[in-house]
């Protein structure tokens, strides 16, 4: 795992590794930066579609248990109006799709980032408290083809980052 | 501010003007001039239909013009480089208000066949036409007519204007001079738009009023504003003259704000209606009433799909916002949409029972299709395609959106 | 990127900061032992909720009698209050999720406080309708549930019901996106503090983060989206609060203008009172070069624009209603401004209409003492706004036989104290135990402007690539 002071190398870092061909590698930043996640070959998410998933639900059910209510379960008259009314039935079914899509969101994304996570083997190199402050990481992991331990350990130092350390599993 | 002290120089390279093939500027004359035939011969043949057409092909022209000009002056006041590249399409296409400010001065001479309350003998019949009589009458009518071209043609004019003297000058100082008049544009666009919408639109139906009426309006101008936009800027870009300068981002930022103002015009028209189908007050509901029954029905079902359903689902994809192709289709559905709506608000008055079609409603939209796409290219041509000088532009050619 | 930034641009964050500058800036007031300041002020906004408590605990084993309203007047001080809670709880999303979508970059500095004051403001707005059932035990009735009352279920065609599915998604969604906005925030402070039971804290709080950047972009994704649907969220909200009156069939309440006009009055408020509070905190907290004057202006000019909007609408309501030709129409307005309660109309109207005009001159725009009294006036404006529709409305309806007048007792007053006290005392702890600022965001804002901002070589530079990027000519 290499350590870099600045954006601009660490991105420049994370290119090298992957043209050299690494694969199984991550960056760690404080902040997000523009093309990294890209630059180690991460491309898009399939979130969004999750949260329409979760909109579409959302819109059928509100609409639905208001339907039912209204006109299968507990049909009433109120003020002349119709038992499916229809327009007084879309404020909570805009409220049921939002509340679902990003409740959908917001889970999908922490399962697929692997959150709440209790460990993670980067946290035992002491230096790496401060990636959440002012320092940016590049992590080869040792489950890549081209890992070699000797010979990453090498093409790291060859990036000029401010340190490197071997992260103990 | 020191930075406004120096001045940025323009490459010598760029040509001063852009220029465009004669074929297509006949091709716009000829739309015009077969528009005009039809309009004319509609007044001689069938004048009562034909009136409510051209109200309703006027108000679009204008309000294309304004569209475009508020899109410019909100993009000064808010500091948004993004659309400085592109900025030159929705300044031309502003020249719309001048044309369409005159054409709403010469419809006053329909005034007594678009408009109830124009009749003296139908306001003494009537006990609260005789109460609204302060605001409509005639000769009031018409003030606000023409004061609403001019003060839209004047703030149109300063804008665009200042933005092409810096072409020339390049001094930084007029991206500051035209923040601040476009700041005052926007105020008196905000305080005349709505007004002017309720005199020309709203009193076709002398009884009924709705606070919301103005900004339902405002909305669905300035998504076909928009819309309008966008198709020419795919246009030029496929006949290859932004083609370096416009890049997907752009698009994607025109599809956000089609997809956002599409749903605001959506989020309007809905207010309206459930808080007058919820109130069921006899005076207010008479609007949707009429605009129910008979074939009017099916015909709001349009009105709906083509100003919010299509735009919706089709632009939902970040994928679609950034194509060339589907924003195109889209911008033209909501171009549509935009015709739809005004008929839909307009002609119930004048063609109780069902809609339909004909030459006197085809005439007005040919004239109108033309005189838009005749003043926006002739005005493209009178300066450069893009802001040379703009502080911003270097910013708008490469963000990421 | 900041290479192309325009010249037109000032860095958003002054002193020339570095990242870890950033994280002990934010982070220090965390560790420092609350000052005397903090004290006196905790005491104040404490003594005032115990105080709402009081009155709350009094009405509730008393009943609804014990506020002023009467047969005519039956929603009056206490729906006031909610309106005005429920219009400050706008601004934080508002800031976070519209000011994201159109790149406003200013908005790192604010949005965290602000988000927590929207938490806080719907706290305090929720308590009112609640209090206002008379037996808030049964609150929960509101809910649809199977029930063994028979297949009985609450009315879906009332707005009240609407109101409870809009508040009740708002505070969950607001709170999502204040905590995932949080989480990297956490995971900093984790990282940082020496104490152990802190460490912990933190620790569960931030999940585990490690600032991968797979992780950071599914998380900018998933922020996006959420800014997406928040938005139309916010909207939603006060529309549905508007729609309360308007489906009504009272004049003054029913008028098709409520939706936006109520939307544009609660960011409108809720810009006015992130102000007020961004200001205290600036000078308190010493964060000036984070909130800078151009955070202030930028404020100022959006208070303008939705001060604008709200003066649209009064105007609207005011040329229709003399329009319409409606009798009562008319009278409701007339009643508003020349009837026994014309003064709170006059107070709205100066405060709401005519003080934000100020803000136009950039002197007032920049003087911060200026600002924070403006904001002042527009907080109690906009409180009055609510006022004049709900209260006067009432007052005088169709049947004069049936006017009558509305005034709040203690009990009210205590109650609506006890209300800003409670929202206090949480804004006070808010800003003990979480960074008040986006540390992350505010580091992604850093560099900006910065390198544009050194005139002459921008010129260069800019001059020379604008010449590259022409290409043969421009036909």
């Amino acid at each position: 795992m290499a350590e870099f002071s600045g954006p601009e190398q660490v991105l420049e870092a994370a290119r090298q590794a992957y043209a050299k061909g690494y694969r199984q590698m991550d960056a760690y930043s404080p902040f997000p930066v523009d093309g990294l996640a890209e630059a180690i070959g991460f491309r898009r998410t399939r979130l969004p579609l999750f949260v329409l998933v979760g909109g579409i639900v959302g819109a059928l059910s509100g609409f639905f248990l208001q339907y039912y209510a209204a006109v299968i379960s507990y049909p009433l008259n109120v003020g002349g109006r119709p038992f499916n009314s229809w327009p007084s039935f879309i404020p909570i079914t805009f409220e049921a799709t939002v509340l679902l899509a990003a409740l959908c969101a917001v889970v999908g994304m922490l399962m697929r980032n692997g959150l709440p996570r209790p460990y993670h083997p980067v946290f035992n190199v002491q230096r790496f408290e401060r990636v959440t402050r002012d320092k940016f990481f590049l992590c080869i992991e040792a489950t890549d083809p081209l890992f070699d331990e000797k010979k990453t350990l090498k093409f790291l130092e060859s990036l000029s980052p401010a340190n490197v350390t071997t992260v103990d599993p | 501010m020191a930075e406004t002290t120096y001045r940025i120089q323009a490459p010598a390279s760029l040509p001063v003007t852009t220029e465009f093939s004669p074929r297509a500027l006949r091709m716009f004359l000829l739309l015009v001039l077969a528009g005009s035939a039809f309009v004319v011969s509609g007044l001689a043949l069938d004048s009562p239909r034909i009136w409510p057409n051209l109200l309703l092909a006027g108000f679009y022209v204008v309000g294309i013009g304004l569209a475009a000009g508020f899109l410019v002056a909100v993009s000064y006041i808010s500091n948004a480089g993004w659309l400085t590249a592109i900025r030159r399409v929705p300044e031309a296409m502003a020249s719309n208000v001048y044309v369409g400010g005159l054409w709403m001065i010469m419809l006053l001479a329909g005034v007594h066949s678009l408009y109830e309350w124009s009749h003296t003998e139908t306001v003494a019949a009537d006990a609260l036409l005789q109460k609204k009589e302060f605001w409509l009458n005639v000769p009031f009518f018409s003030v606000r007519t023409i004061a609403y071209a001019v003060l839209w043609s004047l703030f149109t004019y300063l804008l665009v204007h200042t933005s092409r003297l810096q072409d020339e000058t390049g001094e930084v100082t007029l991206t500051l001079r035209n923040r601040a008049i476009a700041a005052v544009f926007t105020v008196v666009f905000t305080l005349t738009f709505w007004i002017a919408s309720m005199d020309w639109i709203m009193s076709l139906e002398p009884h009924w009023y709705s606070t919301i009426f103005g900004i339902y309006n405002f909305s669905g101008t300035f998504t076909s504003g928009v819309a309008a936009v966008t198709v020419a800027v795919i246009a030029l870009r496929r006949r290859g003259y932004l083609k370096e300068f416009v890049r997907d981002d752009h698009l994607h930022d025109l599809g956000k704000l089609l997809f956002a103002f599409s749903t605001f015009w959506m989020y309007i028209w809905f207010s309206q209606y459930l808080l007058i189908w919820y109130a069921n007050i006899p005076e207010e509901t008479a609007y949707f009433l009429k605009r129910e029954t008979a074939g009017w029905g099916t015909f709001t079902i349009l009105v709906l799909l083509f100003n919010w359903v299509i735009p919706f689902i089709a632009l939902m994809p970040r994928s679609a916002k950034r194509s060339e192709g589907v924003l195109l289709r889209v911008s033209i559905v909501v171009l549509v949409g935009h015709w739809i709506d005004l008929f839909w608000m307009i002609l119930p008055t004048f063609m109780p029972g069902s809609p339909s079609f004909s030459i006197w409603e085809l005439g007005p939209i040919v004239l109108a299709a033309g005189l838009v796409c005749l003043v926006t290219v002739r005005s493209l041509t009178r300066a450069r395609l893009i802001p040379v000088n703009d502080p911003m532009l270097l910013e708008s050619l490469t963000y990421h959106s | 990127m900041s290479d192309h930034t325009s010249i037109l641009r000032s860095p958003l964050i002054l002193g020339n900061k570095s990242y870890s500058d950033v994280t002990e800036d934010v982070a220090l007031p965390l560790d420092r032992s609350p000052g005397k300041e903090w004290w006196m002020a905790f005491a104040v906004s404490s003594s005032m909720l115990f105080l709402g408590l009081a009155a709350v605990t009094y009405q509730v084993m008393t009943g609804i009698g014990t506020w002023g309203l009467n047969n005519t007047v039956g929603w009056a001080f206490d729906i006031t209050n909610f309106v005005f809670w429920i219009g400050i709880g706008h601004a934080g999303t508002l800031i976070s999720a519209i000011l994201f979508l159109f790149r406003q970059k200013w908005r790192t500095s604010v949005n965290r406080s602000a988000e927590a004051m929207t938490i806080f403001a719907v706290i305090c707005a929720g308590i009112f309708p609640i209090i206002h059932m008379g037996r808030p035990w049964l609150a929960f009735w509101v809910v649809p549930y199977p029930n063994l009352r028979g297949p009985l279920w609450v009315n879906f065609r009332s707005p009240l019901v609407w109101d409870m599915f809009a508040i009740g998604t708002y505070f969950t969604i607001s709170l999502v996106f204040w905590f995932v906005g949080l989480i990297p925030d956490l995971a900093t402070l984790r990282d940082r503090t020496a104490s152990n039971i802190k460490k912990k804290f933190y620790g569960l709080l931030s999940l585990g983060w490690d600032g991968s950047n797979r992780t950071w972009l599914r998380y900018e994704t998933v922020y996006l989206l959420l800014a997406g649907l928040a938005t139309p969220l916010v909207v939603s909200v006060h529309t549905i609060v508007s729609w309360d009156f308007a489906t009504s069939v009272i004049p003054g309440w029913h008028t098709t203008i409520f939706p936006p006009y109520f939307v544009a009055g609660a960011v409108f408020s809720g810009f006015a009172m992130v102000l007020t509070l961004m200001i205290i905190a600036r000078t308190v907290l010493h964060f000036e070069e984070y909130i800078t004057l151009h955070h202030i202006e930028s404020m100022g000019k959006i208070i303008i624009a939705t001060g604008g909007m709200v003066a649209l609408a009064y105007l609207t309501e005011l040329f229709v209603a003399m329009y319409s030709g409606n009798e009562y129409e008319r009278f409701a307005f007339i009643n508003r401004m020349f009837g026994p309660y014309a003064w709170a109309y006059w107070i709205m109207v100066s405060c709401n209409v005519l003080s934000p005009q100020l803000l136009w001159l950039k002197k007032v725009r920049t003087n911060v003492t200026l600002v924070f009294l403006l904001s002042l006036a527009i907080n109690v404006g906009m409180w009055f706004e609510r006022f004049v529709i709900i209260t006067i409305s009432l007052t005088r309806d169709y049947l004069p036989a049936s006017w009558d007048v509305y005034a709040p007792t203690l009990i009210e007053i205590a109650t609506l104290i006890g209300s800003f006290g409670l929202f206090l005392t949480l804004f006070l702890l808010f800003t003990r135990i979480l960074p008040m600022i986006a540390i992350g965001e505010v580091k992604g804002v850093l560099s900006y402007g910065r390198a544009s901002h050194e005139a002459p070589k921008a010129e260069g530079r800019y001059v020379s690539a604008a010449h590259e990027r022409v290409p043969g000519g421009v036909r």
